[in-house]
């Protein structure tokens, strides 16, 4: 008996010889790297595009040219080839794609894989499947419309007689390719792979740890380094006595990296290298290390200060970024309402840290990474190195987590920097003291909000702002605004329907690298209205759904036209993903159905509610909370989505369920201070992450939809932290505006 | 330096010199090639590289690797995620073990890093219940009990949950 997932797997052995590792190296042309995007294509298989390959063997080999950290896009992107291809799902071999511009973006990150990527999978497995069925009427002298492809055969429809794929490869791999206009896409309603809840093809490998991570990369002759980093962003070595770390057994060399100028961009950090036989040395060796360090214009940075001054910009005007109706000078001097959130700076705490391997020779650098961008990995090592990007190989290794943080290839940039200076590969391994004190930060914010009601207990006028140091800062010095792009993270794009809306940004200075960590700016703008329209809910007695539909408006699709404010929309078109208050109303039904069956809450319990749209999909949350002697207990988590069509329902309701746990994490106990510019935390004990006897029941809700695939990673998270904190209110009558709520609950 | 000898998944491995205070993670990957055991904090805290070790009582017990010695280990029988499936004379897995069937039934991970920590512990709890049998009732505590310290970043823990209950209610002799 077998219960083995039905995909085969390439092995260990496999993955050592598809990363090049088992053979000492990879091979090395004298003009470039000479490797193949399909890198296991060989001469019994057959190339159909840059995604597919099938062997006479009549194996399937499909790439997918996205980072695997868990979503299951490894298993996601094979399943929309394979439906238009019409593979037998047994025969799929799953192949990991390098670093490669042919691929189009292989950013993973901005929950775009299925939607970015939807309608080219399906051309590209629809383009292997018509070369199949053309060679197999050729084969048999028949029409081609007489011929269909299922199960990785061709059959001919009266005679019933078929070729498998394996069979027909060869021949297939020769045929002009067909224009991907001219193909034709299977209607919904065939699909044999989207929409099945598949399991994750490198499960089982996971479980008998044959699954190769980032960690798990071990070369010939490799050293390994562990890295004193500048405590404080901006200084560098004062002074260094290395004679001690020289002492530790193992240790094999110091080597001081350089503190880049300007702007942090992606590059290394700088600071010093204690390069040893092993990871422990290198670790003891750094602990030797007598190291002081010079000033910066962030040695005073202070988190309590900072926030301080940051509530009080967002109390008096900023930079108007969108309006409706009347200027706020008019609106009355007594508001209805107003509030200001806080959310603290935040770190991604994937479970495993950043880590890369580099072999840079004569000829090129090849690295292995966990990195969830390769061709900015490719760029970045390339510059830092002095090659050209063709000669920089990267190869993407399995990710325990990235959330973000494995976007910013700074780890890759060490490890290349020290294998090109000790000339042999080099392992970089980040301990956890390292990812909590050296990141790239989701910001620091405030938001504050006020509105006023009409004479019918009816809200209608909204003044909104938000303040934090902006992403853009990571990348050019100087940067005080954000970016229209973070402000369309929930800030600006809610569509809502009032006669007057005014929404403003402020400026904030950046005093440490900014980055974007799992839905990015929406996560501190989602709390701030979704706390807001609880709050105005309230005072206008009513239910929070209700209010939420009154300020929504009717169902339309939402453009923002005459509202000096241009959306970017996630880089979509609104023809394609429009802002579809209908989509919200119905989510608001979902949810209101789904509360009406929940049993009566007890004494000190109660229910919450949010709901928000990010990355093109939509999201309700409810959650269930009991409150006793200051004690904070989640008791359930009801999150609905509707993210268009759905590739794997599993997959979905998982990432929905772990950005429940994402968000409660981030609300509940997130919190990255710093103290003299420097990160006051420094491993799980401070900076927690929710265990199973915290976790509530979850149920998640998927709401079916014929619209285009929307992003899945991210849009859970936002709207979990205000529905936790108007749950909160719901219970006790106490509202929390700012967080991480264990500063006053325990949780 | 360290003399260590010691048996993991049933293979004997040794003798090895060891830098003294070497944890036994840093051990388990980069001398003997066993990279299943995740490194996740370095502190204990997050109880990613657990595995188990086999006591001459016939018990077993969980130890996580990152804060213990690995002289700790010294003649002792460990079993780590590399050896739970069985395998064919030639290395190739023929069977799960029921905890990892029950996982993937249940799509308990993502990721996958904390995955082989709550194998082990599961495991032992399994191996531990078929000698001490729990009331039903008892189960949902026992899991939390056990399972309460393990960090996972990406799921929603409900599934390790059920899984492990499952397998639990289930699997003959383990509830009385």
């Amino acid at each position: 008996m077998t219960t083995f997932t039905a995909v085969e797997n390439i092995s260990r052995r496999d993955v050592l010889k598809l990363f090049g590792a088992a053979g000492g190296g990879l091979a090395l042309g004298a003009t470039g790297l000479a490797w193949s995007p399909m890198a296991l294509a060989q001469d019994n298989q057959a190339m159909m595009n840059l995604f597919i390959a099938i062997g006479e063997d009549n194996k399937v080999y499909l790439t997918c040219h996205r980072s695997e950290m868990g979503q299951g896009i490894r298993t996601g992107i094979p399943q929309i080839l394979a439906d238009e291809l019409e593979a037998d799902w047994d025969n799929v071999v799953v192949i990991q794609g390098l670093a490669d511009k042919r691929y189009g973006s292989q950013n993973t990150d901005g929950s775009r894989s299925i939607r970015k990527h939807y309608t080219r999978m399906r051309q590209m497995g629809a383009v292997a499947r018509t070369m199949l069925e053309q060679t197999a009427a050729a084969k048999w002298q028949v029409p081609v419309s007489e011929v269909y492809a299922k199960s990785s055969k061709v059959f001919h429809k009266s005679s019933n007689k078929s070729l498998t794929f394996g069979e027909l490869a060869l021949d297939a791999g020769k045929q002009t390719v067909p224009a991907i206009e001219s193909v034709r896409l299977k209607s919904d309603s065939d699909f044999t792979h989207i929409g099945q809840s598949k399991t994750i093809v490198d499960m089982q490998d996971m479980l008998n740890g044959k699954a190769i991570y980032g960690y798990d990369i071990k070369l010939d002759g490799m050293v390994y380094a562990s890295i004193s980093r500048p405590p404080v962003l901006g200084s560098d070595v004062a002074s260094l006595d290395d004679t001690e770390a020289r002492k530790v057994v193992g240790v094999i060399d110091v080597i001081q990296l350089p503190v880049p100028k300007g702007a942090p961009l992606f590059q290394a950090l700088g600071g010093v290298a204690v390069i040893a036989t092993n990871t422990w040395s290198a670790m003891q060796g750094r602990k030797a290390l007598k190291l002081t360090w010079t000033a910066s214009v962030n040695d005073r940075h202070d988190t309590d200060k900072y926030m301080a001054e940051l509530v009080a910009k967002v109390k008096t005007p900023g930079k108007v970024m969108r309006q409706l109706g009347d200027s706020v000078q008019k609106w009355p001097k007594e508001s209805t309402l107003n509030a200001v959130y806080t959310v603290p700076y935040l770190t991604h705490a994937m479970m495993e840290p950043p880590v890369a391997t580099a072999n840079v020779t004569a000829q090129g650098c090849e690295l292995w990474s966990s990195t969830q961008t390769p061709q900015s990995t490719q760029q970045t090592v390339a510059a830092a190195l002095g090659l050209q990007e063709d000669n920089v190989k990267v190869n993407v290794t399995l990710l325990g987590g990235g959330f973000g943080r494995k976007s910013k290839p700074d780890f890759s940039v060490e490890a290349a920097m020290l294998s090109q200076r000790l000339n042999k590969p080099v392992k970089v391994s980040w301990t956890r003291e390292d990812e909590i004190q050296h990141g790239y930060y989701h910001a620091i914010s405030a938001q504050f909000y006020q509105a006023k009601f009409d004479g019918n207990n009816k809200v209608d006028a909204l003044l909104a702002r938000t303040g934090f140091p902006s992403i853009s800062s990571t990348f050019a010095e100087g940067v005080e605004m954000p970016s229209a792009g973070e402000l369309d993270l929930g800030f600006t794009d809610v569509p809502l329907a009032l006669p007057q809306i005014r929404l403003e940004a402020v400026k904030a200075v950046a005093r440490t690298r900014i980055g974007w960590m799992r839905s990015v700016c929406n996560i501190q703008h989602a709390f701030g209205i979704g706390s807001f329209v609880d709050e105005l809910a309230v005072k206008a007695q009513k239910p929070c759904i209700q209010m939420w539909r009154e300020m929504l408006g009717a169902p339309r699709k939402e453009t923002f036209a005459d509202q000096g404010f241009s959306y970017g929309n996630y880089g979509e078109e609104l023809a394609d993903h429009p802002v579809d208050v209908a989509r919200y109303h119905h989510l608001l039904d979902v949810m209101e159905a789904s509360l009406a069956k929940q049993p009566k809450v007890a004494k000190n319990q109660g229910w919450g509610f949010a709901i928000h749209r990010s990355f093109v999909s939509y999201v309700a949350v409810a959650t269930l909370v009991e409150v006793v002697d200051n004690k904070l207990q989640v008791l359930k988590s009801i999150a609905a989505i509707d993210a268009g069509l759905v590739v794997n329902p599993d997959r979905v309701k998982s990432q929905t369920e772990g950005a429940i746990i994402f968000g409660l994490t981030l609300a509940m106990m997130g919190e990255i201070s710093f103290k003299d510019g420097k990160v006051t935390q420094s491993n799980f004990h401070d900076y927690p992450l929710l265990r199973l006897p915290q976790c509530p029941d979850i149920e998640v809700i998927l709401v079916e939809s014929n619209a285009k695939p929307a992003g899945v990673g991210e849009p859970g998270v936002p709207p979990v932290a205000p529905s936790l904190t108007n749950a909160i209110f719901a219970a006790t009558g106490v509202r929390y505006r700012d967080l991480p709520l264990n500063k006053v609950l325990s949780v | 330096m360290s003399i260590l000898n010691l048996s993991i998944n049933g293979k004997p491995y040794g003798p090895f010199d060891v830098e003294p205070g070497m944890p036994m993670i840093n051990f388990l990957h980069e001398y003997v090639n066993l990279t299943g055991t995740k490194f996740g904090c370095g502190e204990g805290i997050c109880h990613a590289c657990v595995v188990i070790i086999d006591n001459d009582d016939g018990t077993s017990s969980t130890h996580r690797t990152c804060i213990s010695n690995v002289m700790l280990f010294n003649n002792q029988r460990v079993r780590t995620i590399e050896g739970h499936a069985e395998k064919n004379k030639v290395g190739e897995i023929i069977a799960l073990h029921p905890v990892q069937n029950a996982f993937i039934k249940n799509f308990s991970f993502q990721c996958g890093w904390c995955a082989p920590g709550f194998t082990n512990e599961t495991v032992a709890l399994v191996e531990k219940l078929k000698k001490q049998p729990i009331a039903k009732e008892q189960v949902e505590k026992v899991i939390e009990d056990t399972l309460g310290d393990h960090v996972c970043r990406c799921t929603g823990y409900v599934k390790y949950f059920n899984a492990t209950k499952e397998l639990i209610l289930t699997t003959e002799g383990l509830t009385v």
